[in-house]
This record gives C-alpha cells, structure tokens and sequence, in this order.
C-alpha cells in the first residue's frame, strides 16, 4: 500500500517535472555541453571556456559585485522584513493598510520605477535640485558606491513587501497556546521572540530566502534600464556581462560562466538547507 | 485508483509531446524555399520592360483607350508628344505631337496630364514664356487636344479658396489631376481638394463634389462614380449628383489607415511620379492598384485587397521608381508606366504558371537601418536575377520601439539556431567580434574580382582584413573634413590645432557666435569621436587617459567658442533624460558650406561623402577668399569612416549567392548613383563620376542664398576641374585610418563628453570613466 502511494504521488509530480526537464533541466544540459565547445564552429575546446572565464576580469568583477550585492541585499532584507512583519502582527491594527502599504512597490512595473530613479537620482534630477537649493552641491547618485547604494535600496524597497506578507503568514501559523503557556511560565516579550518566534521561522527563512535571492537576480533590470550595458563599475552585475556577451556571439564564455554560477547556487542553497534541517532536527 | 494513474501517466505523455514537438531540428535546405518540389507553389506574375518610343524620356500619362489601344502622353528630346500601341505596348506609333504652344519644357511646365477614354487629352500647364515678377504670380492654363485635331483652351475658373496650406503654393488655378468618366466628362481636382466637373466647350464648372478630409490623395472613376481617397477615407461619390454614396473598407484599411500608420503621405497626381497608382479591369468589376509592396487586387463591394504581384521580386519594391500609370489588359497582364533612376519605363507583367510563387534561391539579407539605396540595388540585382528572392529583414524599423540592442540579440539568436541571414550590412554591430568568433566568411575573393575589374581604394577596403582574409567590405565611405578661410582652417590637423584657430578667430572677432558650425552636444562629440579617437587608443585597443583627458580638455575649449542657446541645452538635456543619442550623421561638408558663406560659422567641420557637392565647396572657397578645405590629414595619413561594411556570414545557407549580389553592390552598376552615404570604394565609379561632374571651371550657375533675417549672399557655382577632383581623390587615397564605428565605444564617449562639456565632470573625471568602461568592455 506504501509503495502504490507512492507511485500516486510521482505520478502527479511527473507532468510538472517533464516541464522542468524540458524547459529548464534539459536546455541547461546543452549549455553544459556547448561549455566545453567553440560558440561557432562547435569544437571541443575542453576546459578553455572556463579558463578564460576564470582570468576574464570582467566576469571577476561582476562577480564580485552580484555576491557583494547578495551579501549586503539579502540579510539586510530578511532583517527588515521580519522586525517590519513581526511589529505588524503585535500592533494588530491596520494589518490590512500596512500590506498594502508595503505591497505597492511590487505592483509598480520595473519601467516607471526606473523612470522614478532617472528623476530622482540623475545629476540633474529631484534630489541634486534640493541639494542645490540647499547649498550642498551635486551629488553624482550613480557613481562609485553611491550607484551600489542606490540599486539596493531600490531592491529592499520593492521587496520588503512581499517578504513581510510571507513572514506574517509565517508568524500566524505560530500557534497562540504556545506563547500562552509561555507568558504563564513567566516569559517576557524579548524571551518570547527570541525563543519562541525565531526558532518557529527557520523553515519560513529558507523559503523567503530562496525567493529572495531569486529576487535579488532580477535587480539587474533596474540597473540596465537606468545605465545601460556599461552602468558604473559598482553595480555591474553578472546579468550585464551575459547580456554583454550575448551580444558579442560569446557564447562558450556565456556557457561556461553559467554553468559555474549554476554550481555556485546550488552549492549556496545546499548550504541553507542543509543548515536548516540541522538545526530544525536539533530543535 | 488505477484511473487517477493512467489519466496522470496519459497527462505527462502528452505534455511531453507537446513540449518536444516543439523542438524541431533545424532546417538545412541551402537556400531552397521548398525543399519538395511536388507541394511548391507554382505560378507568379512576371516582369518584362517594353522598350518605349524612341527620343522617349518621360511618360506624362497612359491609357487604355475604349477600343483597345494604349494612348500614351510623352515627352523626349524632340518634344512631346502622342503614342499608341495596338498590341498592348508591345510597339508604339506616333499619333501627334502636343499642340506648339505646350511642345516643349522651355514652352511650358505641365502640372497634370490625364488621357480620356476616347483618345482626348487634358493639360494643365504654366506658360514659361510669360513674364512675371514673381514665381508666385504665375498663372496655370488648361488645354484640351486631340492628336490631329485643334487644341482648346479651357478657361476654368475655380472658385476663390480660403484654404491656406502649402496645397495652395501653386495658385487656384493649378489642377493636381485632371480625370475622364467613362463618358468622356473632365473632371478636375483642384488644390483646394474639391472636384470640378468641368464644361469642356465653356471651361464652367457644372459641379462640385466635395470630398471628406483635408485634401485628396487620389481618385478613380468607377462607372458613374468617383471613388475617392483622402487622408481620411475612401468613399464612392456619384458623379451626376454629387453626393457620398458609401465608403469602401478594405480599401480605406490598405490605403488610408496604413499609410496614416506608417506616417506616408500617398499623392497621386496626374502626371509626375507617385508612390501608386490605379487601373479598372475590362468588366469594371475590380479596382487593381500598385504601390512599392506590389499590385493589388480588389473587387469592388468587396471586403479583402489580395496582393497578385510581389514587389519584393520586381521593380515596384524599388523605391526608385516613380508610378505615372496601370493599365489592366484583356489578356489579365498589366502595363506599368514608371519612372526611375534617370529615365522612364515600360513594365509589364505577365503571368507565367511555370515558374515558382516564389524564386527557389532564397538569400536573406539582414540590417539594422533601412536604406533606400539597398533596396534599390536589391530591386535591380532581382530583375537581373528572378530566380533569386533578395529577403531584406531591417532590425530597427522604428515603429515598435525596438532599441539596436534588442535587434542584435534576435539576430544572434537566429544566426546560432541557423536561420540567420546569408548577407549582413554590419554598420552598428560589433564587426570585430563577429570576425573574432567566426561568424563572417572570408570575402577576399569577390574583392579580388572588383580590384580586377574595377579598381578600389585599397586603404578603405582592407579595413577588416586580417592574415591576408577579408571578412567584411564597407561599400562606401566618408572623410572628416575641416573648411574655412586658409589662415583659419590651412594647418587644422588635430583638436589642439582646431581650438587654436578657433580661438584665434574669437580674438580677431570677439562679436561672432558661432566660430565652428552649430551641432547639438551628441552630433559635435560624435563627430569628434569618429575623427579623433584613435589618436587616444593603445596598441591592444584600449585607451590612453592621458591621453583622453587632453582631448576632452580641447573638445571643452573648442566647444566653449560657440555660444550656446539656452533653449538647445534644455532639448539636449531631455533627450539625454530620455536615454536616446542620435549617432546618425548626415552632416557632409557641401550643405554645410552654405553656413561658411552666410557668415553663420568661421569652421565648417563635416564630411566629404560625394563629388556632387565638391562645386559648392569650392566655389564657396573662391567666393569666401581663399578658403580651403582638407581633411585632418597627418604626414599623409588621413582618417576616414567606413559605410554599408557588407559581410557574408558563415553560417548562412545560401553563401554563393549572397556573394553575387555582395559582388553586384560593389560594381559599378550598383555603386554608380545608388550609394549617397559616401563615396564608392570602387575607382572606376569615382573615375566615371569625376569625369561627369568635370565643367573644366565655365560658370555654370548663380544662386542666391538669404538667411532667415533677409540678408542674401551671392554663390557664383562654376563647374569643377579635373585638378580638383584629382586632389580630392589624393585626400581619399591618402585617409588609411578607419574611424572607430564601435557603437558601444562611442556612446560611452558621447555620454561622458556630455558630462564634460555640461561641466558636471572635469576632464580628468570623464577620461578615468571612459576607460574604466572601455576596458570593461575590451575585457569581456
């Protein structure tokens, strides 16, 4: 009977996987192989591709650069989004007009964002006419790490939304007896968030952070909308050199490059699951 | 619980198929349209050119008489004329000449020419033997003939017209197209957009019909009515009564809609050269018209317009040629009247059920701009060869918003899936990466063949050579060019020696605005960039900062000499708000020279690109006093910009032929007229057109130029020497170093100098930005 439910369930997994393996797992094997040829005449260059990646110091550097903008990105929104959605659901009041409220940058198309940013932070846009007016002078908002600074508050502000909606839904499925028992045993609001709350939103923290880093990927639009294939080396993103390459026919660089930020992804997820599931076993 | 398996299993199968279906192999069918030969469609419409009258130059008007004779109005070198054709324009005889007070062009302008149905011919003319004061004063004449007859004059007085637009420039009583009804009435439309049925004994006008719109852009009389085109509808009019009857849909989509669309103005005059043109069939059951997409059918009341000829395959794609008339023949051909390149023609198209729909050899041919001068050697190399199908796809067409960007991607995209073009014109693209990564095929052989037949400047045509393979071949080109008085402009060679002059022409007239003629931000820093960048780049190709920050600093110093408008700093800034840098130039040296004479500039900086405009450079520097002008030429190197650079690419399926037509645009049958772009690579072209334009120094013309404040300035324009062409051809000879064309490179140039001459960076800003990007971009 265990092995027939079994079956029962592959087989409802099954269509959605063919769709996965055709559309994503199979493409992605050709790219693996086309990795290891020549982007026109399809020779069998071996590890050159990756080679030349290695020691291209474009793809260094907009590697450096997504990473950093990860690093910096992620955490930074988790944190917000979590203490936004956590003193949401305290105050209980207005919950409905805060997710709105904090939802509206996901409904604005990523075209009239960026047309918001051009006004904003262009050296002759809304900002530098206040500093002006204010005696400050200009402020070049995209240049050196100013542009690095703008692109993620762009990000956070756009995501914070949606990564507070899921909290919130993370945080009502804690059940109320526990903090019940626990305000009866004595505990104080800082006890209950710490050793109730958080331990309670380690299986929503993979999930949110997943999309998150999905999200963060996506950033890229922004900064090719406001600068184009060539913004400021700041925010030179891994999007912007295969874009770039996809332009100059290097197919092979672009390939091989995949295939490495493929690994790198996954060895990045393994990590979070793994750290995940250690921890909620632990518990 | 079985079911729920199977139908889940049956699900994924099918999904599966689905999915995979979808992944068809590519297919290799080398340039065949239809690889089975029993499924091909067979039957098309083909062209063949009647040879017109002898001395005939242009065809003023043509028609299908009601007994079956083609009567046709002409003018040659004898004069004009009358010719019929008994044997559906196969051969002509002379009917008569027009009457001798409208003979020839020094006698008489025609405005319009219409031929009735029974052999009557109606003109309306300007009197060039009149004198006037002013052009404007001219009046128009109307004359109705029959060879062998007495002409009439017809005394129309048309109606005293509010209408004010440039329509109205020639006067009230200038016709724009005389018309016949089937029963021989004149009707006459006027400037004012109105019809007038006009009296031919009395010249009155019996009826008004008044269109919807605001002027007419063609009309056809269908049985007793008036089928006519505005630029907002076609409507069918009753002739005798004067009233709307209904409109015609299919029409009004195909001919009014479309061309609103694509922001075309479609004229139909009665005589000239329009973009189309109508004709009924024998049982006046169905309109056929003709445009540059083709010939169209469409049976009146009915609701499609079927295209019948492909003008893609023949002359009508040619943009060209200018349509006079149709003629749809009792033996279902047609007859086309047109007139291209320098003289007119006789196209008739017959229907061949032996022959292909289409041509078996396919050769794509990709581009990211739109060139009339393409399709036009297109047109041409297809009549040479109607079995090949020239398929031009343009990237940008301007009217979806697609960036160059987004059109290079769809073009990689398909070249790596296979079905890719067999030609591509390269100007925008990364041509160096293109021949890094194998994507173009060595070309040297059809350059061998023109360098053999023809001659070719070499320096420019071995721009993309490299170890002795040639993988691209610009068509033309242009070389940067400074202009002015020899103390000025004689020892200009570089940006310090230009903001030196320019300077000191400022201390000698510190009132003058303009030292160095007037460009917007983009075009001044592009123009810059093509002539000067190279000087700024490394060996590997990257750029010196050292070196780019002097040139910025003179670009700054050469740029402040101008003042500048308020009002042209905002437009610039918004255009940069929006993203958008015009990096088209047409700026050539001889229309700005007018700017050097008037006064409006010291410095005229430009482009030499033809020969046809070296008698305006020069007479401008004889009338300036000894102005010169020469490229920035150093110790006999000079720099010059490549144009329509041709590749064939390697993964194309049909190489040899698109070596044909990359071999016929580089003759001297394409490259002599077609290519305004530049100047041909090919030497007999220059040769032949030098030889044309030579008038060993007679005075050949005087033109008299004012500017917008009234002022006037006479051009004595002589006619050009040998010794000038002759040192014309030694600065090309002379100009080895291709401009930079990368895009990418230049757009970063263009936004950073921008921000230099804005001053929201100093020069040492700008130059560490620049190469910050440009290695970036190397690097990739």
């Amino acid at each position: 009977m265990k092995n027939c439910k079994k079956w029962v369930g592959l087989c409802f997994l099954l269509p959605s996987l063919a769709g996965v393996s055709v559309f994503v797992l199979l493409p992605f094997l050709d790219v693996t192989r086309r990795s290891f040829l020549e982007s026109i005449s399809g020779k069998w260059v071996g590890l050159k591709n990756y080679k030349n990646i290695l020691q291209n110091s474009a793809f260094r550097l907009a590697a450096d650069n997504t990473i950093r903008f990860l690093c910096v990105c992620i955490p930074l929104l988790l944190f917000l989004s979590f203490f936004l959605a956590y003193f949401i659901s305290k105050s209980g009041r207005h919950v409905r007009v805060f997710k709105s409220a904090f939802l509206m940058p996901m409904a604005i198309p990523v075209a009239s964002v960026v047309l918001v940013w051009k006004a904003l932070f262009h050296d002759a846009g809304l900002l530098n006419s206040l500093f002006d007016s204010l005696g400050l002078g200009t402020v070049h908002w995209m240049r050196g790490n100013l542009a690095f600074c703008v692109l993620s508050f762009s990000y956070i502000w756009k995501n914070i939304g949606y990564d507070m909606i899921l909290w919130l839904a993370a945080l009502d499925s804690i059940s109320p007896d526990i903090y019940e028992a626990a305000r009866v045993d004595g505990a104080n609001e800082r006890q209950c968030l710490l050793y109730m709350t958080l331990p309670n939103m380690r299986p929503a923290f993979v999930t949110i952070s997943v999309l998150s880093f999905l999200n963060a990927m996506k950033a890229f639009r922004e900064a090719y909308l406001v600068a184009g294939n060539y913004p400021d080396k700041n925010i030179y993103l891994l999007q912007h050199l295969y874009n770039n390459w996809f332009l100059k026919l290097s197919f092979d660089k672009m390939a091989a490059a995949s295939v490495v930020t493929a690994l790198a992804i996954l060895c990045f997820f393994s990590i979070l699951k793994k750290a995940s599931g250690w921890r909620m076993h632990s518990l | 619980m079985k079911w729920k398996k199977t139908i889940s299993l049956i699900l994924t199968m099918t999904l599966f198929t689905v999915a995979l279906a979808g992944c068809k192999g590519a297919q290799d069918s080398k340039g065949v349209m239809d690889d089975n030969a029993d499924n091909r469609a067979m039957g098309r419409y083909i062209e063949e050119e009647y040879p017109l009258p002898e001395g005939v130059m242009n065809i003023l008007s043509m028609k299908q008489l009601k007994d079956g004779t083609i009567r046709m109005a002409a003018e040659g070198e004898e004069g004009r004329a009358v010719w019929d054709s008994k044997d559906n324009g196969r051969t002509w005889e002379m009917a008569g000449s027009f009457p001798e007070e409208i003979l020839t062009e020094s006698q008489a302008v025609l405005s319009t020419v219409a031929v009735g149905p029974f052999g009557d011919i109606a003109v309306n003319y300007i009197d060039t033997t009149q004198s006037v004061q002013n052009v404007d004063q001219m009046k128009y004449d109307s004359l109705l003939f029959s060879p062998g007859s007495e002409s009439k004059k017809l005394n129309i007085s048309f109606p005293q017209s509010d209408y004010e637009g440039e329509e109205m420039a020639g006067g009230e009583d200038c016709v724009n197209q005389f018309l016949f009804t089937d029963d021989n009435q004149l009707l006459a439309i006027a400037k004012d957009g109105a019809v007038y049925d006009i009296n031919q004994e009395t010249g009155e006008i019996e009826k008004t019909i008044e269109a919807t719109g605001d002027y007419i852009t063609g009309a056809v009389v269908v049985g007793n009515k008036l089928l006519l085109f505005s630029n907002q509808e076609a409507a069918f009019y009753d002739i005798a009564t004067g009233t709307k009857e209904k409109n015609d849909t299919a029409l009004e989509e195909k001919l009014v809609k479309q061309s609103q669309q694509d922001e075309v103005t479609v004229t139909v005059e009665g005589s000239g050269f329009s973009s189309l043109a109508f004709a009924l069939n024998q049982e006046k059951t169905a309109l056929y018209y003709c445009n540059s997409d083709g010939l169209y059918r469409h049976v009146l009341d009915g609701t499609v317009c079927e295209q019948i000829i492909n003008g893609n395959l023949n002359s009508l794609g040619n943009p060209g040629i200018g349509l006079v008339d149709l003629a749809a023949l009792d033996d279902n051909s047609f007859l086309v009247g047109a007139f291209g390149e320098d003289c007119a023609s006789l196209l008739h198209y017959y229907y061949d059920g032996s022959v292909p729909a289409m041509p078996e050899r396919e050769v794509k041919l990709y581009t990211l701009n739109d060139s009339p001068q393409l399709r036009q050697a297109i047109a041409n190399f297809q009549k040479d060869n109607p079995d090949v199908y020239l398929n031009m796809e343009v990237g940008i067409s301007g009217n979806n918003g697609v960036t160059a960007d987004d059109a290079m991607k769809t073009l990689n995209t398909t070249m790596m899936a296979g079905d890719g073009p067999d030609l591509l014109i390269l100007d925008g693209m990364p041509v160096d990466s293109y021949i890094e990564k194998g994507m173009l095929e060595d070309v040297s052989e059809v350059l061998k063949d023109i360098k053999k037949k023809d001659g070719v400047f070499e320096n420019v045509a071995a721009t993309y050579e490299t170890d002795g393979k040639v993988y691209a071949i610009p068509c033309s080109f242009m070389v940067p060019a400074i202009q002015g008085k020899a103390e000025d402009a004689g020892n200009i060679s570089d940006l310090k020696s230009l903001a030196e002059a320019g300077e000191r022409i400022k201390n000698r007239q510190p009132d003058a605005s303009k030292i160095l003629n007037t460009d917007s931000m983009e075009v001044f820093l592009g123009k810059i960039f093509q002539t000067f960048a190279h000087e700024c780049q490394n060996e590997d190709g990257s750029f010196s900062e050292e070196k780019l920050e002097t040139a910025l600093t003179q670009i700054k110093r050469i740029y402040e000499l101008n003042v500048h408008d308020e009002e042209d700093q905002s437009v610039l800034s918004v255009t940069e708000m929006q993203g958008g840098y015009s990096l088209n130039y047409d700026y050539s040296l001889s229309a700005r020279s007018m700017d050097l004479l008037m006064g409006s500039c010291c410095l005229n900086f430009g482009y030499w690109k033809s020969l046809s405009g070296l008698d305006i450079v020069e007479s401008v520097n004889e009338t300036i006093g000894d102005g010169v002008c020469h490229s920035f030429s150093k110790e006999g190197h000079g720099v010059f910009v490549p144009c329509t650079i041709a590749g064939i690419s390697s993964k194309g399926k049909n190489q040899e032929d698109a070596k044909a037509f990359l071999r016929y645009l580089l003759s001297g049958k394409a490259q002599g007229g077609f290519f305004e772009d530049g100047f041909s690579i090919n030497k007999t072209v220059f040769d032949a057109e030098a030889e044309k334009e030579i008038n060993h120094g007679n005075e050949a013309s005087y033109l008299t130029i004012s500017n917008e404040n009234g002022e006037t300035v006479d051009l004595t324009l002589r006619g050009i020497t040998k010794d000038q062409t002759d040192a014309l051809k030694k600065i090309l000879e002379e100009a080895d170093t291709p401009a930079i064309t990368d895009s990418a490179l230049q757009a970063v140039f263009i936004e950073q100098g921008v921000n230099v001459l804005k001053g929201t960076a100093t020069a040492q800003e700008a130059a560490k930005e620049i190469v910050q990007k440009v290695n970036l971009y190397l690097s990739e």
